[in-house]
């Protein structure tokens, strides 16, 4: 089973307040690691489930989801 | 541009050629940057790179070498406040026109994915369009084929949809769709996936046994409270793979066909039979 890792990833970075996107695979090659950096104060009140659902329709592995809120929004230029 | 011993240092120029030539060949905008950034760690030895981009539509962007997940205690200080572009740890004060120059192709890249996105979705749902739905549905066929996972393709059309924009015009019709793009987006389960593939049709992959689950899964896809003023129902047709078809083309006309014949049966064949509350 392949996950299209540039399709993920561009639908992520389309969800509204997407950031930055990491990919990365668990040490046995077995399952996936997606970490969303997400600036909240343009993200839309169900980003966590528009998140979940880009995830949802294109990993077909085992998947762990790490959502990073506004990490960077102190960098944010005005 | 010199090199640590004075002679003029020529990996810049030379890679950003490399790039130039690379960027029609790449399998994606997202892959290319990766593949620059990459290319530009290993050129110099670099410990960090990032690029910064803006796109018209997708804001800030920011982009780590090798792909990799953000260390939350190492995130790159300042990195957007610094401005859009390409920052490397060290820095490479040296190839600064060369960095640029590097940053507007992963501009062009980024620009290139967020048209080939918009041609794979609907703007007024913001759900999958016929192309990009059929694209999962082959992988799922493919999956289907190989695993023996069974799933339905379920089309649904809203019922005298021409009525409703005729009673409440094309700016309320849109509204209709837009909540009924909503409704299925948010009463899915995860990992089914839904689509607008005609005017007033839509389509769902379902990951189910067999035709007996999709009653429930419909059902459930009653809409969200407020939105429009007028009462919609639709009619479903359902094909399922692999035990009646498993080609694209052949479950699209088994469900099509289903979806003709219970129309003209005048079936709430699973249909939706309740006016979404209406303020």
């Amino acid at each position: 089973m392949t996950t299209d890792l540039d399709r993920l990833e561009l639908e992520l970075r389309c969800v509204p307040g997407v950031v930055a996107v990491g990919l990365d695979r668990d040490s046995d090659g077995e399952g996936l690691l997606v970490q969303a950096v997400v600036l909240a104060s343009v993200a839309p009140q169900d980003l966590r489930a528009r998140i979940r659902r880009v995830v949802d329709a294109n990993v077909r592995e085992p998947v762990s989801l790490e959502i990073v809120v506004d990490a960077l929004s102190s960098q944010h230029p005005a | 541009m010199e090199g640590k011993d004075g002679v003029p240092d020529a990996r810049g120029r030379t890679l950003l050629n490399d790039l130039v030539n690379e960027l029609s060949a790449s399998p994606s905008g997202v892959a290319f940057i990766a593949s620059c950034l990459d290319r530009l760690v290993a050129t110099w030895d670099l410990k960090e790179a990032h690029v910064v981009l803006n796109d018209a539509v997708l804001g800030l962007q920011l982009f780590n070498a090798g792909r990799r997940p953000f260390e939350l205690d190492r995130l790159p200080s300042g990195v957007l406040s610094r401005g859009t572009g390409i920052h490397t740890e060290p820095t490479l004060v040296e190839e600064a026109d060369e960095l640029d120059a590097i940053a507007r192709l992963c501009e062009v890249a980024l620009r290139l994915d967020r048209l080939h996105y918009e041609s794979l979705h609907d703007p007024l749902t913001g759900l999958y369009n016929r192309r990009g739905f059929d694209d999962h549905l082959a992988a799922s066929i493919s999956r289907s084929v190989r695993y023996g996972w069974s799933f339905g393709l379920v089309l649904l059309d809203l019922d005298g949809f021409k009525a409703v924009n005729d009673k409440i015009g094309h700016q309320g019709g849109d509204d209709v769709l837009r909540q009924v793009g909503e409704d299925l987006r948010h009463g899915l389960r995860a990992g089914d996936i839904a689509a607008r593939v005609g005017g007033d049709e839509f389509a769902l992959l379902l990951h189910i046994d067999g035709p007996s689950s999709i009653e429930a899964i419909l059902d459930r896809l009653h809409g969200h409270e407020g939105g429009n003023s007028a009462d919609i129902t639709w009619t479903a047709g359902l094909a399922m793979c692999p035990d009646e078809a498993s080609t694209v083309d052949d479950l699209y006309r088994f469900a099509d066909q289903r979806l003709y014949e219970a129309k003209h049966a005048g079936q709430a064949a699973p249909r939706r039979t309740e006016s979404t509350s209406r303020s």
